[in-house]
């Protein structure tokens, strides 16, 4: 055990000192013992290491007979510094009043603490001694505990006051007594060792409420013991190992940290993710796009009470209701979606948003007419955390999608060359009529005349039928008309991107006409079959 | 052809209501529309040209003059007649056969006559689909034309018309008159000039003092001429028409030739036909006259004739 003295006056004599320190103003100091360090400020013209075995003065001597006589003083450095070192720290349970609180550490001091629970309010004891000097720079010290996560060390640590309500420490109410002075106590009681002279007081070192003290002066010759109430909150982490210091209201200069009190935090029982407020399109109805497929989104809140970190990923269905959360995938139905899909955004707290989107294709059976209308399409986003865990849910309720009843046309009627009062005859031309939509369709055929100039081709001159036919004898033509008329094509609805096409064939017969390039316009409207 | 313009591809919004229960649903239904493009090449059907027929038929000229002649056909167009009546055109070339064998002949007012135009002047291309109409045309023909007619030069041969219609994008088809149109022979003289002896004394004659009669061939052959006339007569005074005598070159009353007769007497003159109505074909005749003795004096008057004919030579 070491002992510090302070040493004045002509007299410094034979100690176990393994420090000392001074604040001399004689004029004829000298050290007498070995020492490992001395610190001080001496005046002395005749300062005297008689025979110590110091290995490093700090100090000041303006001694014009400077001797080392038998010792080791490997140099007297000038040091006038305050240093403010964090020298011991001591766990305690929130057992009892200051004096009488019990050690959290096996009453062994310099001892991290392991396996806290958060939310639980535990008391840590720092003695703070300056080491130093207290000419240059020496002034009162309101003491402050701030926390940090351990990174590689506590040095590296980012710390914040504990004071700052939220984060993941903050003051507790305790046993102790919101300003009262701490007593110097035994090590063994969960008090540490006196680090130098004389103990502080009174220090108002007991602290519940604020997280730093009163304005206290530290002289060379003083230690003090802080006592703060202490807790980890619930975003404070798990299995977290956290790292202490005392600063002057957040300020570190002139503080010197021989020991960070540490403490790990217990691991947490993994909490499930629950998926909440699942929502599809905005709660809009689905609108497909004709023959391409349309992004549709379905969101979600998914929560873990381990703090969004824990949030791994979500996954999604899209599906009609008819077919479950479960369904297999499929495009008319059943839209599921990996991760990548579902990106986790606006987190806060334990919650993120679970966003996903689908690429939702123009064949996806509708629900808000025929054979599904009493149905709608739901979701279902399922939230993963980092072990693994998952918990899921639907939307509430589902949103309907809408009928899409659209074609594509793929070839242009190109009659070619006709004497004028010839026909096609046997010589078909081909319109290939494609379902883009998500119902079985029929068209509505009408047309233009044929013009060239002032010179027409009665739009009734053309004919078309469902299968090939000779334009003079056909019998089961039906002649086109300005007017649209249904015509019963039944072109089913697609099951895949494969083109659910069928083919309307068409004739022309040309009159008295002026030779010349006609061209005329024939609209196909998608109906209902 | 896929038009997606605007113009062509348009989404409607077909709103049913259902009523169900005490709710009322909008049931929303998206419909397109798409377009096909429709186009066809009307291929220009040629012109087709029948019935050309010339009127009259024969050809009868008119000597000394242009005589109008018809040709006529039947235009059909399955664009429609006007392709060729409104918006191409119609033309004929009338010509006797011998000068070539298609229409090619050169022009000339003998026996090839170009550029004529035929009109429907009947109204009988009513437009639309009407596919037909009557075309006619009219060519002056000079009284030379060549004829055909067995005492011609031509008896083998016959005037043919060719018609030719075009249509707007200038496809054309052509046909020649069937019939074996003839130009007749026309053998016509004009006479200009008159016979006036002026005073001569009983018993003398006009010496070297000829009148002058200039015999133009107004048909379309070669002609000689027949020359007879009346005594010339003064009241109930008579100078005997054989007083006169005529040849066709200018000498003394002793040397012409001829003594006239009140008899038609035929004399070859051979005038040919004309070849230009600008350059006429003629032949002087000289003549001069004896007045017997003891004729009484007075002023006598007659009538000479010519009469055109054949010239075989």
């Amino acid at each position: 055990m070491s002992k510090k003295i302070l040493i004045a006056g002509i007299l410094g004599i034979a100690f176990p000192l393994t420090v000392l320190a001074w604040d001399a103003t004689s004029t004829s100091f000298f050290v007498r013992q070995d020492v490992q360090t001395i610190t001080g400020l001496s005046t002395s013209t005749t300062f005297q290491n008689r025979s110590g075995g110091g290995q490093s003065g700090f100090g000041i001597s303006t001694s014009s007979a400077f001797k080392v006589f038998s010792g080791h003083l490997f140099s007297l450095l000038r040091d006038i510094k305050p240093q403010y070192t964090q020298i011991h720290f001591h766990w305690r349970n929130d057992d009892n009043v200051e004096s009488q609180a019990t050690s959290a550490t096996g009453e062994i001091e310099d001892t991290t603490l392991s396996n806290l629970s958060k939310n639980i309010v535990t008391r840590l004891r720092v003695e703070i001694t300056n080491a130093g000097g207290t000419r240059e720079g020496f002034s009162t010290q309101q003491f402050q505990i701030e926390y940090g996560f351990l990174e590689s060390t506590c040095a590296a640590a980012t710390y914040t006051d504990v004071g700052i309500v939220g984060g993941d420490w903050d003051m507790g109410a305790s046993q102790l007594t919101e300003g009262g002075d701490t007593t110097n106590i035994a090590w063994v009681s969960g008090g540490v060792t006196d680090a130098n002279a004389q103990f502080l007081s009174p220090n108002g070192g007991q602290r519940e409420t604020t997280s730093q003290t009163g304005a206290l002066t530290l002289a060379s010759d003083k230690f003090v013991e802080l006592e703060y109430a202490v807790q980890a909150l619930t975003a404070a982490t798990s299995s977290g190992t956290y790292c202490f210091r005392v600063t002057n209201t957040g300020s570190a200069t002139n503080f010197v940290y021989t020991r960070y009190p540490t403490v790990t935090l217990a691991s947490a029982a993994n909490a499930t993710p629950v998926v909440s407020a699942v929502t599809v399109n905005g709660s809009a109805a689905i609108t497909l796009t004709e023959n391409t497929s349309t992004s549709i989104s379905f969101a979600g809140t998914v929560t873990d009470t381990d703090g969004f970190a824990d949030i791994a990923y979500a996954t999604g269905t899209l599906y009609r209701s008819g077919v479950g959360a479960a369904c297999a995938a499929d495009q008319n139905n059943c839209y599921r979606l990996a991760s990548s899909s579902c990106p986790l955004g606006s987190c806060v707290g334990n919650s993120c948003t679970a966003t996903c989107s689908v690429p939702v294709q123009f064949f996806a059976e509708p629900t808000d007419a025929g054979t599904y209308a009493a149905e709608t399409w739901q979701a279902s986003i399922t939230g993963v955390d980092q072990a693994g865990a998952s918990g899921s849910a639907t939307s509430a309720s589902g949103v309907e999608l809408n009928t899409l009843l659209a074609l594509n046309v793929t070839a242009s009627i190109s009659y070619g060359s006709i004497s004028p009062g010839g026909t096609t005859g046997a010589a078909n031309q081909t319109t290939t009529v494609t379902n883009t939509g998500n119902g079985a369709i029929d068209v509505n055929l009408s047309g233009t005349d044929l013009i060239s100039g002032s010179n027409t081709i009665a739009v009734g001159n053309q004919k078309y039928a469902t299968s090939t036919f000779t334009y003079s004898s056909c019998t089961v033509c039906t002649a086109l008309s300005t007017t649209p008329t249904q015509y019963i094509l039944n072109v089913t609805k697609p099951t895949s991107v494969t083109p659910s096409t069928r083919d309307v064939f068409w004739g022309l017969s040309v009159g008295t006409n002026p030779s010349g390039n006609y061209t005329g316009t024939n609209t196909f409207t998608a109906v209902t079959h | 052809m896929k038009i997606s313009s605007i113009l062509f591809r348009s989404y409607l919004l077909s709103a049913a209501f259902i009523a169900v229960f005490l709710g009322v649903f909008l049931h929303l239904q998206l419909v397109s529309a798409d377009s096909s493009g429709t186009s066809v090449s009307v291929v220009n059907a040629t012109p087709a040209v029948s019935n050309v027929v010339i009127s009259s038929d024969p050809i009868t000229l008119t000597e000394n003059t242009t005589t109008t002649v018809t040709i006529t056909a039947t235009i059909s167009d399955g664009n429609g007649c006007s392709d060729v009546f409104s918006s191409g055109t119609i033309s004929a070339v009338l010509y006797r056969s011998g000068v070539a064998a298609t229409s090619s002949c050169t022009a000339d007012d003998s026996n090839c006559y170009r550029s004529i135009t035929l009109v429907d002047t009947g109204g009988t291309c009513t437009g639309g689909t009407d596919t037909s109409g009557n075309a006619s045309g009219t060519v002056p023909m000079q009284y030379f034309a060549e004829a055909t007619d067995a005492s011609s030069t031509f008896p083998t041969q016959w005037w043919v018309a060719f018609v030719k219609a075009s249509d707007f994008a200038s496809a054309s088809s052509t046909a020649t008159s069937t019939a074996a149109t003839e130009l007749n022979s026309l053998y016509a003289l004009n006479i200009t000039g008159s016979i006036s002896y002026g005073s001569v004394a009983a018993g003398a004659d006009t010496g070297a003092s000829n009148q002058t009669a200039t015999v133009t061939n107004t048909g379309n052959f070669k002609i000689d001429s027949e020359f007879s006339g009346t005594n010339m007569t003064d009241g109930s005074n008579t100078i005997n028409a054989t007083q006169q005598k005529y040849a066709t070159s200018s000498v003394t009353y002793a040397s012409l030739t001829f003594n006239l007769s009140t008899t038609a007497t035929a004399r070859d003159i051979n005038i040919v036909k004309a070849t230009s109505s600008s350059t006429p074909s003629t032949q002087g005749t000289f003549w001069g006259i004896a007045i017997p003795n003891g004729q009484v004096a007075g002023s006598y008057t007659g009538t000479n004739t010519f009469t055109a004919v054949y010239s075989s030579n």
